[in-house]
């Protein structure tokens, strides 16, 4: 059979074609919060969450207040605040996302939500986003009321605090990217909880002596690397492609 | 194709269009081909092939090399393209494949065929007949005739057994001659 | 065309689908089969919520997990359980939904033709948690069309309505627009039979049946019988004939069964309900 192949020039323009369409242009995180704060809105995006955001910051603050009132029987608060502040300051991010989490899949409008266009992976990305700068804005104003009367470095503490809590925000997103569920996440949270409190117990003093020892501009450089890192791993949560409706 | 392999990397981790464009143009002409022989026409071959790349590039990031080479991975998907294309009904104008290599199986022992347009006629039975058989069958029948490739590369393709995909064949290339024999328009 | 192809669903060890494959376009398609079939399996792979264990699923020649949230754009789930916020009204929730399904324009009139459509317009702003089971569904049919889908996929949508809702959910299928693919898993014969195009039938994790009513009707035929009989001689013709159904008739039961040779058992033309009871007889 005869076959009537298009011109050289048509094909070149047809190829082109194929690529712009097949090819999508990966997002970045503006451009990916813009698009859905246009889009959806953040009413939408956040109906349900209020409630969680509002409890996570006023237990973090408990939770703060009750070491704030505890170290004045401990010898050496100071050191004791270092700690205190790189060991918990995941805290409150993850507890935004296990409880954000939680409720949203015990919700009877799980099912119907995740066959959206929007599904819950969207709406999940976009949430870490607010969470990851809630949790910043929170740990920051915590450590200044409460600790403002102690000879600490502010510029330190905080540092330490944020690299603390953005090396755990990225692996947590690495994990959930990787594995499509929320186990490894768990179990991360775990093993996290578990190795501060074996460090605090058995060589605070050693953990101490390290996070010390460490320039300050180290903190810094960690902190934004690993924020860099976080927020340009958020939309790919959303390009990776949903294998299995687990997530449980 | 140690290159192919080059390109295929950098499209899936950078979505590099000039990668694509490279990659896209060495099969274009081939699997153009492919969808020429059964439609006929050269804009809507056009438009399927363009559909299979694009469809292509959507769902690069899964595929691994050592799950096979990537011309029979990219052969699934066109031929999913064309039995969906055939089984959905789009396919209303026949009048346009004028031949296929394999006609020859459909004329009963000492015939010939006299002229063009009894090919023709012949050929048209066979198009509308074949597009109404199962999903599956279609892939193997269609596969082999429009693109020359074996048993086993067809087997590889659609992941089955050679043997699997031989006993189908013929089975449906016996009930294709009958259905074509009844048909008497 | 939604086609399914050699598609096996396991879970561990039990197969709830084994190597089916179908192929679904435009019109209705009942899906029965008893409970626990694999109808709901089914349904879920199609809306992505599950996937399948080997196999695949294509839309148009490509495969759904690929097509991603372009193929969720074009579909429309309602699932066994619907789930709604209590404290909303129809409309509420129903714009909420239309965000997340990215349907931003038109969006009020399209609730509220919705709203119109399921027999939900005085109650549109009414918050739901007074609603009954029947007007909870009728917002989920309302919800599965906001985005116009190309496939309407309605899992047990009739479980627990009355009747006089099962006949309005029935209109409001058969309203819907012919160039829709539309699946409906029931276990309950009456409520497809009278919409179906084609009728889907699930046996021991395989098709069993894939035709119009009448199609599947006639291959019973000439085998369905109906025969008076009384009381005391019912136990024992159970025990000897494949007795399908029977009803109470003053005195007596009738009855209806398949097998031949009965005297004075007269053939009747098989319903899809005996066909059902037949096909899925322990």
């Amino acid at each position: 059979m005869n076959i009537e192949y298009p011109t050289n020039e048509q094909i070149k323009k047809s190829v082109e074609n194929i690529c712009n369409e097949g090819i999508k242009k990966r997002d970045t995180v503006f451009s990916f919060i813009k698009n859905m704060t246009l889009n959806l809105g953040l009413k939408n995006i956040f109906y349900g969450v209020y409630d969680v955001m509002l409890i996570a910051v006023l237990i973090t603050g408990a939770v703060y207040s009750i070491f704030y009132l505890y170290i004045d029987s401990l010898p050496g608060a100071e050191e004791k605040i270092y700690l205190f502040s790189f060991t918990f300051a995941p805290f409150m991010f993850s507890f935004l996302f296990f409880l954000n989490f939680a409720k949203e899949k015990s919700s009877d409008t799980f099912i119907i939500k995740m066959t959206c266009k929007y599904s819950f992976v969207y709406l999940l990305a976009y949430r870490m986003f607010v969470f990851s700068l809630l949790s910043v804005a929170a740990n920051t104003v915590y450590i200044l009321v409460l600790f403002a009367d102690y000879k600490i470095s502010f510029v330190t503490i905080i540092s330490l605090s944020l690299s603390s809590m953005f090396i755990y925000s990225l692996l947590l997103i690495a994990l959930l990217i990787k594995f499509s569920s929320v186990k490894p996440v768990i179990a991360l949270s775990v093993l996290w909880i578990a190795g501060d409190i074996l460090l605090y117990v058995y060589s605070g003093d050693l953990l101490m002596g390290v996070l010390k020892s460490v320039p300050l501009f180290v903190w810094m450089i960690i902190v934004v690397c690993a924020s860099i890192l976080y927020f340009n791993a958020l939309p790919k949560l959303i390009s990776k492609r949903r294998k299995e409706y687990a997530y449980s | 194709m140690e290159n192919e392999k080059v390109l295929i990397k950098r499209i899936q981790k950078h979505g590099d269009k000039k990668a694509a464009d490279e990659l896209i143009t060495v099969y274009y002409k081939e699997i153009y081909a492919f969808v020429y022989r059964q439609v006929g026409q050269m804009q809507l071959s056009m438009d399927l092939t363009q559909d299979i790349f694009i469809s292509m590039l959507r769902s690069i990031d899964l595929y691994v090399p050592k799950k096979g080479a990537f011309k029979t991975w990219l052969y699934r998907i066109a031929s999913n393209k064309v039995v969906d294309y055939f089984r959905s009904g789009s396919y209303k104008n026949l009048s346009l494949i004028t031949d296929i290599e394999e006609c020859e199986f459909f004329l009963s022992d000492g015939e010939n065929m006299e002229t063009q347009a009894e090919n023709r006629a012949l050929v048209q039975k066979v198009m509308y007949h074949l597009s109404l058989y199962d999903f599956e069958i279609q892939q193997i029948m269609r596969l082999k005739f429009f693109s020359e490739k074996t048993f086993r590369e067809i087997a590889e393709i659609l992941s089955m057994s050679e043997n699997t995909v031989k006993t189908k064949y013929y089975k449906a290339l016996k009930n294709l001659r009958k259905d074509v024999e009844a048909d008497e328009y | 065309m939604l086609t399914v192809k050699n598609v096996t669903k396991k879970y561990g060890n039990f197969t709830a689908l084994d190597n089916i494959t179908i192929e679904f376009g435009n019109g209705v398609y009942g899906i029965v089969a008893p409970n626990g079939a694999g109808k709901t399996t089914l349904i879920k792979m199609l809306a992505t919520l599950s996937f399948p264990t080997s196999g695949e699923i294509l839309w148009d020649g490509t495969e759904i997990t690929k097509l991603d949230e372009k193929y969720r754009e074009i579909i429309g789930f309602l699932p066994q359980q619907f789930g709604y916020y209590k404290d909303y009204t129809p409309v509420k929730y129903l714009k909420y939904l239309a965000a997340l399904k990215g349907v931003n324009e038109g969006v009020d009139e399209k609730i509220s033709e919705l709203l119109k459509l399921v027999s939900l317009e005085d109650v549109a702003n009414k918050k739901m948690k007074k609603f009954s089971g029947g007007m909870i569904q009728r917002v989920g049919i309302a919800q599965a069309l906001l985005n116009d889908p190309k496939i309407l996929l309605l899992d047990e949508p009739t479980a627990g309505l009355d009747p006089k809702e099962r006949v309005r959910f029935r209109n409001i299928i058969s309203s819907l627009s012919k160039d829709k693919t539309v699946l409906l898993s029931t276990h309950i014969v009456s409520d497809v039979e009278s919409i179906a195009n084609k009728i889907v039938m699930i046996k021991d994790h395989k098709i069993l049946y894939n035709d119009s009513v009448e199609d599947i009707c006639s291959r019973l035929d000439t085998e369905i019988f109906e025969l008076t009989i009384s009381d005391a001689q019912f136990d024992e013709f159970t025990e000897k004939y494949q007795v399908l159904s029977h009803r109470y008739d003053g005195g007596t039961i009738k009855i209806r069964f398949a097998g031949e040779g009965v005297p004075g058992a007269v053939p009747v033309k098989p319903t899809l309900e005996d066909v059902f009871l037949y096909s899925f007889r322990d």
